[in-house]
């Protein structure tokens, strides 16, 4: 997957959490990134086989990234900036209607 | 509803930018839409912050040149909106080319903004790669690489393979490198004959990536060294990518224990948005793919005047040919505005140089034949799961067209919308008719071109347009 060349200076880190987990992030790049970096996959189980899944083109394109961003089902995480406390949940598992 | 812009650019590449600067230094009011946070497209990705990081000479001369352009960009009066994403377009009713409406969604909020003239500057995508375990995990494209080196200073964890063909193998091995992780290896789809390893032009190489290619014969016998000429791939893996299996054409095959795959074949217009306004399109046999059909310098559709293409959009031709083409529909669509507009004097000159070099790199970069015709067990439709026997069995049943094939097989049915599947399912089907790709046509595309909330949905209709846009 992918690996960080240098770490970001604290002044261009934010945190977000993904899946519960702390993860640390590069100010304007992308959720999709920031998980691949963190080396998270799969983050998400193809609907047809359950197979596993993880972002793939980073531009937009394929729909591979789809994650649950801040309580919003279905974003693009490659399209989606990170902020600092973003919560993340990847669609690693099948989804339920039960909360929480 | 709301205000009335006179001009709506999407998309804030090359092409996009020089398009706005053009439009609003006629003065007219220009409003940029861009899926992006920052300005400079796919090529110029991150430019002002790769800057920032002091990194700009990891990516080379043509990536630093886009600073130059998003600094004019930022200083133009446009009203530049980014992190938008356009799902639609709709004429208005009267449809007597008066202008329309593009919907799209900011902030999570659905709009239309309407305008008088609109130039589409959506760019290019990379042609899909179908393969037996392209869906695994640690399989990426290698633009995807790209933009997470310029984005986020990512490399991809080692031992990582190149395979594929396209001169974006040559770009990014040779920035990878300059990053400090370099391929263990590249695996080479051409044809034999075009093959790096048969010795592909050095100085065809150094026209397109000079600052590193120019140098010498370095590079590209360092590439020489590590690549192999290959006519298959695989990927194996269970919960993620372990080992990629070759195949050469002698029937030689080998394995290599690997972290990550990117994969590449080229790029093709990303021609969504007007396909789904069911402007026309034409096949490039020499490009194999489609674009709308337009005036070549103008950017003007032939059935729908108030639209322009400009950029890769309308013919992949890379950034330069992009940012002079921008430039002259931005001045034809002022001009049509009643505007006094004066394209650059060499935007001509520039844009057909750029050009003339498109039926050359055509030539030697063909795509790979190992994508384009996968076996029966590879999936080519990643979405909905739908391998290309399953498209070959529909077709030998009798489907029609790319159309009914999609209600036979799901095939294009998901969120991509056919992005990533809709050229092999028309290659496989073209196949099995004897027909050729441009009279078999795609799968159309409806809006919305992505996909939208119902409350997004509901709002579209309900939000107040001022200008400019907050």
């Amino acid at each position: 997957m992918l690996v960080r060349r240098t770490e970001p200076p604290a002044s261009a880190a934010v945190t977000i959490t993904v899946d519960g987990r702390d993860v640390r992030a590069r100010k304007g790049e992308s959720v999709a990134a920031a998980v691949l970096a963190a080396g998270i996959v799969p983050t998400r189980l193809a609907p047809v086989s359950g197979a596993p899944r993880a972002p793939y083109c980073l531009m937009g394109s394929c729909y591979e990234c789809l994650m649950t961003v801040d309580d919003r089902a279905n974003v693009q995480a490659c399209m989606t900036p990170v902020k600092d406390g973003m919560r993340v949940r990847t669609h690693a598992s099948r989804p339920s209607l039960r909360h929480g | 509803m709301g205000e009335r812009a006179d001009i709506v650019v999407i998309g804030a590449g090359p092409a996009g930018m020089a398009a706005a600067i053009q439009a609003a230094a006629a003065g007219l009011a220009v409003a940029v839409l861009d899926d992006q946070p920052t300005p400079g497209g796919q090529i110029w990705r991150n430019v002002e912050g790769a800057a920032e990081r002091g990194d700009l000479k990891l990516f080379g001369k043509d990536y630093r040149r886009g600073l130059a352009s998003v600094k004019r960009f930022r200083l133009a009066r446009v009203d530049y909106q980014p992190g938008a994403r356009v799902v639609g377009v709709e004429p208005d009713a009267d449809a007597r080319d008066t202008g329309g409406d593009v919907l799209f969604v900011r902030k999570g909020q659905a709009a239309r903004l309407s305008c008088k003239r609109l130039i589409v500057a959506t760019g290019a995508y990379e042609r899909p790669t179908p393969f037996p375990g392209w869906t695994l995990p640690g399989v990426m494209t290698l633009g995807a690489a790209q933009i997470a080196l310029k984005t986020s200073d990512l490399v991809p964890e080692r031992p990582f393979v190149i395979a594929g063909q396209g001169p974006l193998l040559l770009l990014l091995a040779a920035q990878l490198e300059a990053a400090g992780a370099p391929p263990d290896a590249v695996l080479d789809l051409s044809d034999p004959g075009l093959a790096l390893t048969a010795g592909k032009s050095a100085a065809m190489a150094a026209l397109l990536a000079p600052d590193y290619l120019a140098k010498g014969a370095y590079w590209l016998g360092r590439l020489r060294a590590t690549a192999r000429n290959v006519v298959q791939i695989r990927a194996l893996g269970a919960e993620r990518l372990r080992q990629v299996e070759w195949r050469t054409a002698a029937g030689a095959v080998g394995r290599i224990d690997v972290r990550t795959l990117l994969v590449h074949d080229g790029v093709i217009p990303n021609a969504q948005l007007t396909r789904a306004m069911r402007a026309p399109h034409l096949y490039d046999m020499a490009a194999d793919a489609w674009r709308p059909a337009a005036d070549r310098l103008t950017g003007q559709l032939d059935d729908m005047p108030w639209v322009h293409v400009a950029g890769d959009c309308a013919g992949v031709a890379g950034w330069a040919a992009a940012e002079a083409l921008g430039e002259s529909a931005g001045a034809a669509a002022a001009t049509a505005l009643g505007r006094t507009a004066t394209p650059g004097r060499w935007s001509r000159t520039r844009a057909s140089r750029a050009r003339a070099l498109r039926p050359f790199l055509d030539r030697i970069y063909r795509p790979a034949r190992a994508f384009q015709r996968p076996d029966d067990a590879t999936l080519v439709c990643r979405c909905e799961e739908v391998t290309a026997g399953a498209v070959r069995a529909a077709a030998a049943l009798g489907a029609q067209g790319p159309n009914q094939l999609k209600a036979f097989t799901r095939a294009g049915m998901g969120p991509c919308q056919g992005r990533m599947c809709s050229q092999t399912v028309a290659a496989i089907l073209a196949d099995a008719q004897g027909r050729g790709p441009g009279d078999v046509g795609l799968m159309r595309v409806r809006l919305p071109i992505s996909p939208l909330t119902v409350g997004e949905l509901a709002g579209l209709n309900e939000t107040e347009i001022k200008l400019p846009l907050s």
